[in-house]
């Protein structure tokens, strides 16, 4: 009795687990499909810089996401902007102005695929390429992902979570967490 | 043989428009194999074809390492200028550089560390950390956390760090002196830097942007250095210096020879037999080899003095005699005989082991042969004796100098023998100069930039650069390590100053699993204070794996060229440099070249063995060649004590260069050894002809004959003495070193044939026995 009372446990159980992977997997090429075809998306965002062991710092102001060439994050503070054009990257932050090759820059150029990844929904061969595990789980509102790096690194990502909006599977919220605890968080709204 | 040329003279005086047919489809024929010929500019051609190992291969294949162009740039004298003005005066060029090198001259260039670059090897040095920290850096570790974690890195961290970067100062991303006056930039080639055609298209684009940058920064130099630089120079300086020298030395020739032959054909006819064979000399080199190098051509067109010298003869008999026939007749033994025997000379250069050498030897063989034919079977067919002229002042100047007995002027032949004797002593010390640098010529801006890159870069001090070599990364490291434990000994020793630590950075793939081993063991048993950064917490529990920095494509190639490279096939270099004072560099290699593994970065170390090689060649071959002279003279007069007597110039004369050379410091080398062998032919052929008319004389002649000889002999000397002074004048230590030889040689060889030879020949004829031979036996021989 209590031997068939756990099997039954055990094949609910797997039941579950096999529906909730098949979900997280779905969930995933939902949010793949829904941005496929995304065209020029502009929205607001508010970003919250908290480097590891200092003083955070809240931002805000305008992002634009082209799939074609790129993005541009225009900060409220006319100090800073971020832009995405191609194979090149320009950064303006604290008074200086950075200009990358993405061709030849691995650092940026892992940073540029993450966040056109994240608006564009290619989010299983992004985890894949960074050596991380991903996982989707539905919330009310929004799809969560979480990406974790399978090793710890000195540089990178070790957690990523993103959010998609749950009607239009179009991203609604970053975090990005470095493996020293600096965490920087988007959310980004119409 | 004298017939055989009457003969053939007489059939085309009546085939005249076969004959005509016959030069010229031949010239044709001459022209258009000639045109189809290939000069090879690569040094490499120089030395011997010997079976080298497999380290002096790869010490002269296309190595970045060895082939950089150095480039400064430094505000002009007097002049004030902030570095950021600097920085974007040494864009400016080498941006413009890249952007006009459309044929791809230039593989990299390495004058700015951009933040892509920075970038990379942050990320890599980080992400890599624990594979990098060695032994010796745990106290430093733990003197740190000790003292509490503090933010600024520890001294001895940077003292350690600072070794990697080496002797520079960046600026702007920039690299400058450590003082900060010039800015350098290194230019790596896409091909090897001792192909000096190769080289030419890039220092003319080098030449042409520098003009443009000059007038956009006058406030600016910019100085330039290297292998690639240094060859093109040295090949541009040979030709110019063979052009004005020669082209001057040609101008006066012809002036004096017009004058003295006083016919309007004369050059006509002074030029034709040299052009046809030059013509059949690369025309018959073509057939033989397909190609030749440049070099050997420079020093063949000393030859053509020596091809001319036989027109010279026919020329001059013929002014004597105004009947071709005659003229064949009393030319075709000596002229055949001289062009043998220094045919003979020249030939034996094919069995030396140098490309070079044998290329020289090829084209000089053909020159004389397509000379001394073209002499003999159609040149005495241009004559016209209806109009023969000749100056009667220069020719009567020429018989008072030659009427001038010199072999009776006794004070003359002891001063002479004097100096035989003396020279003879002294032969034997003369040194032969291995040390190929001394025969390049370097402009004084190139000698600048040297002085100014060892001066403000490597403290005054000569720079090397050795390879360990591997056929894995990991063993080129070992072998890298080798050099780098032999090169601390002789730096302890006094013998170095210092060795370059960038090899260092590259750790093989176990002992980098070793260092992650002791890494993760030592965290496992300490910790961090809670004051430490948060980045040192990251460093102290991250993953770590082994990985190849070279492999990994953290660096650009301009950078990493610098301490390591990849064969073509596929083989591995390790580079490590040292600086060291001049005089220690020998030394210093031949330790390193023991090491198993190890190339001494420059090819001119073992070119040394080389010209050793081809200096013990050359004396086996000088000695072949003078027994082949004696047996042909042999043969020729059928009498020992008359071949001894022809021989005893040349053989004279040789001892007469070298003891005169070892007396006024002077050395041989790869170039002049090799005109040393013209010198014997020279010396042969005046020996030849001055005896011929000596025993003419001896037979009851008229003494008319060696009346023509010596004049001939004058006229010759003449003209190979103005191209042989001319080379005196040349800015190339090698051609002048050429020039200084030969002139020695010429004027000893010239004065022994006209005083001792006759004076001996004169003594041995008092006997009446050696004089019924001499006689007899010449009677034969015609």
């Amino acid at each position: 009795m209590k031997a068939k009372g756990l099997l039954t446990l055990i094949v609910l159980l797997g039941q579950f687990l096999t529906l909730n992977a098949q979900t997280s997997d779905q969930l995933l090429e939902n949010i793949e499909k829904a941005n496929a075809n995304l065209k020029t998306r502009s929205m607001n965002f508010s970003e919250l810089r908290e480097p590891a062991g200092k003083d955070s710092k809240q931002l805000s102001g305008t992002i634009t996401y082209d799939p074609n060439s790129g993005m541009v994050m225009n900060y409220t503070d006319p100090g800073e902007h971020f832009v995405i054009n191609g194979n090149t990257m320009t950064m303006k932050r604290e008074g200086m102005e950075l200009f990358f090759d993405l061709t030849k820059n691995k650092p940026m150029r892992t940073l540029s695929n993450m966040l056109m990844s994240s608006f564009n929904g290619q989010l299983r061969s992004l985890a894949s390429s960074n050596n991380a595990s991903i996982e989707a789980k539905k919330a009310k509102d929004y799809t969560e992902v979480t990406m974790k790096a399978l090793k710890k690194a000195v540089k990178g990502y070790s957690t990523i979570v993103l959010r998609y909006d749950a009607k239009s599977n179009q991203i609604i919220y970053m975090m990005l967490e470095e493996f020293d605890g600096t965490k920087t968080t988007y959310e980004l709204k119409k | 043989m004298t017939r055989f040329f009457i003969v053939l003279y007489r059939y085309f005086e009546k085939h005249k428009i076969f004959m005509w047919l016959l030069i010229a489809i031949s010239t044709i024929a001459f022209g258009i194999l000639a045109s189809q010929i290939h000069f090879e500019e690569n040094l490499i051609a120089l030395f011997p074809e010997t079976e080298t190992s497999h380290e002096t291969n790869l010490a002269f294949s296309n190595m970045k390492v060895k082939d950089k162009i150095f480039v400064e740039f430094q505000a002009r004298e007097g002049i004030d200028m902030p570095r950021e003005e600097l920085t974007q005066a040494v864009d400016a060029y080498l941006d413009s550089l890249m952007a006009h090198d459309e044929k791809g001259y230039i593989n990299s260039c390495l004058y700015r560390f951009d933040e892509d670059m920075l970038m990379n090897a942050l990320d890599f040095v980080l992400n890599q950390a624990a594979t990098l920290v060695t032994p010796e850096m745990y106290p430093i570790l733990e003197n740190w956390i000790d003292n509490g974690c503090p933010e600024e890195v520890p001294q001895e961290a940077i003292d350690l760090l600072s070794d990697y970067v080496g002797d520079y100062t960046i600026i702007d991303g920039h690299l400058f002196s450590p003082d900060s006056t010039i800015a350098v930039a290194y230019i790596n080639p896409s091909f090897n830097s001792m192909d000096t055609k190769a080289g030419l298209p890039l220092v003319k684009l080098m030449r042409k942007e520098l003009k443009q940058f000059e007038a956009q920064h006058p406030d600016v130099e910019m100085l330039c250095h290297g292998a690639v630089i240094e060859g093109v120079n040295n090949a541009q300086t040979i030709k110019r210096d063979l052009f004005i020298t020669l082209g001057i030395s040609l101008f006066i020739i012809c002036i004096v020879i017009c004058l003295c032959f006083k016919n309007k054909s004369t050059l006509p006819l002074l030029l034709s037999p040299i052009l046809y064979g030059t013509l059949f000399a690369l025309a018959g080199v073509y057939v033989v080899k397909g190609g030749m190098s440049f070099m050997a051509i420079g020093m063949g067109t000393v030859i053509l003095g020596v091809a001319m010298s036989y027109v010279l003869h026919v020329l001059t008999h013929y002014k004597y005699v105004s009947d071709p026939e005659q003229v064949l007749r009393d030319q075709v033994r000596p002229v055949c005989l001289g062009s043998l025997t220094t045919i003979g000379a020249f030939v034996s250069l094919l069995f030396t082991t140098s490309g070079l050498l044998k290329d020289l030897g090829l084209f000089s063989t053909f020159v004389l042969i397509g000379t001394t034919l073209f002499s003999l079977v159609f040149l005495p067919h241009f004559f016209n004796p209806e109009q023969n002229r000749k100056s009667k002042r220069a020719f009567a100047l020429a018989d008072q100098i030659n009427a001038y007995p010199f072999d009776k002027k006794y004070w003359l032949v002891g001063i002479l023998v004097a100096v035989i004797i003396v020279t003879s002593i002294f032969s034997s010390k003369v040194k032969f100069d291995t040390d190929l640098h001394n025969i390049g010529a370097i402009k004084p801006e190139m000698a600048r930039s040297v002085k100014l890159y060892e001066e403000k870069i490597n403290q005054n001090h000569f720079s090397m650069y050795y390879a360990g070599l591997g056929a894995t990364l990991d063993e080129a490291i070992l072998s890298a390590r080798r050099v780098s434990s032999t090169l601390d000994s002789l730096q302890q020793a006094g013998l170095i100053y210092r060795r370059g630590h960038m090899q260092d950075l590259l750790i093989p793939l176990d002992e980098q699993q070793q260092n992650i081993d002791r890494w993760q063991a030592y965290w496992a048993e300490h910790n961090l204070p809670e004051t430490a950064p948060s980045m040192a917490q990251v460093l102290a529990e991250a993953d770590y794996e082994p990985a190849s920095l070279p492999e990994s494509e953290v660096l650009p190639d301009e950078l990493q060229s610098n301490f390591v490279e990849q064969t073509p096939d596929g083989e591995w270099m390790v580079f490590v440099s040292a600086l060291m004072d001049k005089e220690n560099q020998k030394t210093v290699n031949d330790a390193i070249n023991k090491q198993k593994g190890a190339i001494i970065v420059d090819p001119y170390y073992y070119t040394g063995d080389m010209m050793q090689i081809i200096h013990s060649d050359f004396g086996v071959v000088l000695n072949i060649s003078s027994l082949f002279v004696l047996f042909v003279l042999l043969l020729s007069y059928f009498d020992i004590l008359i071949a001894l007597v022809t021989f005893m110039p040349m053989f004279l004369s040789w001892y007469v260069v070298q003891g005169m050379m070892a007396i006024c410091g002077l050395d041989f080398n790869i170039m002049n050894i090799v005109i040393s062998s013209f010198i014997f032919g020279i010396g042969v052929d005046y020996s030849i002809f001055t005896m011929d008319g000596l025993i003419d004389r001896e037979r009851g002649g008229d003494g008319h004959l060696l009346v023509s000889h010596k004049t001939a002999i004058l006229f010759s000397a003449f003209v190979l003495i103005t191209v042989v002074f001319s080379l005196l004048f040349s800015k190339h230590p090698a051609i002048f070193s050429v020039g200084i030889t030969t002139i020695i040689g010429m004027i000893a060889t010239l004065l022994i044939t006209l005083t001792l030879e006759p004076l001996v020949f004169r003594l041995m004829m008092r006997s009446k026995w050696i004089r019924n031979r001499v006689t007899k036996n010449n009677k034969s021989n015609k």
